[in-house]
């Protein structure tokens, strides 16, 4: 079946907005999550879709759904591969060295001391930022 | 646990500095895994705060811990 350029065009806008929403709904899965330049691909496909529908029939319709694929995909890339980057981290830890010692307060503000579990169970720290 | 003046996070070098929304210091976000020992046996830094590791990954380290 070769689609006439509206449905065209309106595929590639489709396309665009299902590549956000499906990384969206897939956060959970650690597969998806960790492949964020997946929903970029999907994005440049979505471009070059309506780029194509644009080739075929130019229009108020097919340059508006390039118009949105363009942004969609700069926003994406500018989110991606600058916006989410962080720096290097000054880390000092080493594999092997001891994992310096701290005492913090847990949920109900209780003490919790690493140095506590040495010669009991393995610990998993996550440094998280709390609000993503 | 909350880190609420960031005294842990410096002390691991794990400081994102002005890295807030609000331009504040805030963590790298980061998993270290000790063994029983006290001893650093895994260590993962980000540098896409979209990218974690696999939880998978990380309990199949645990348990590979003697």
């Amino acid at each position: 079946m070769r689609l006439t350029p509206g449905p065209l065009a309106l595929l590639g806008v489709l396309a665009a907005a299902a590549s956000i929403a499906a990384y969206v709904l897939l956060l959970d899965s650690p597969a998806v999550r960790n492949r964020p330049w997946l929903y970029v691909a999907g994005l440049a496909m979505a471009t070059t879709v309506a780029a194509l529908a644009l080739t075929r029939r130019r229009s108020a319709g097919t340059l508006t759904a390039l118009g949105v694929c363009v942004l969609l995909l700069a926003a994406g890339t500018f989110f991606n591969f600058v916006a989410a980057r962080l720096p290097a981290p000054a880390t000092v830890l080493r594999v092997g060295e001891p994992a310096p010692d701290f005492t913090l307060g847990d949920a109900k503000g209780r003490p919790v001391t690493l140095a506590d579990y040495r010669g009991r169970k393995p610990v998993i720290l996550v440094f998280y930022r709390g609000y993503w | 646990m909350a880190d609420r003046d960031l005294a842990v996070t410096r002390r691991y070098g794990l400081v994102h500095v002005a890295g807030g929304q609000g331009g504040e210091d805030v963590p790298l976000p980061a998993t270290v895994i000790v063994d029983r020992n006290g001893l650093v046996r895994w260590v993962s830094v980000t540098d896409n705060f979209q990218v974690r590791p696999d939880p998978a990954i990380v309990a199949r380290v645990v348990q590979g811990l003697s």
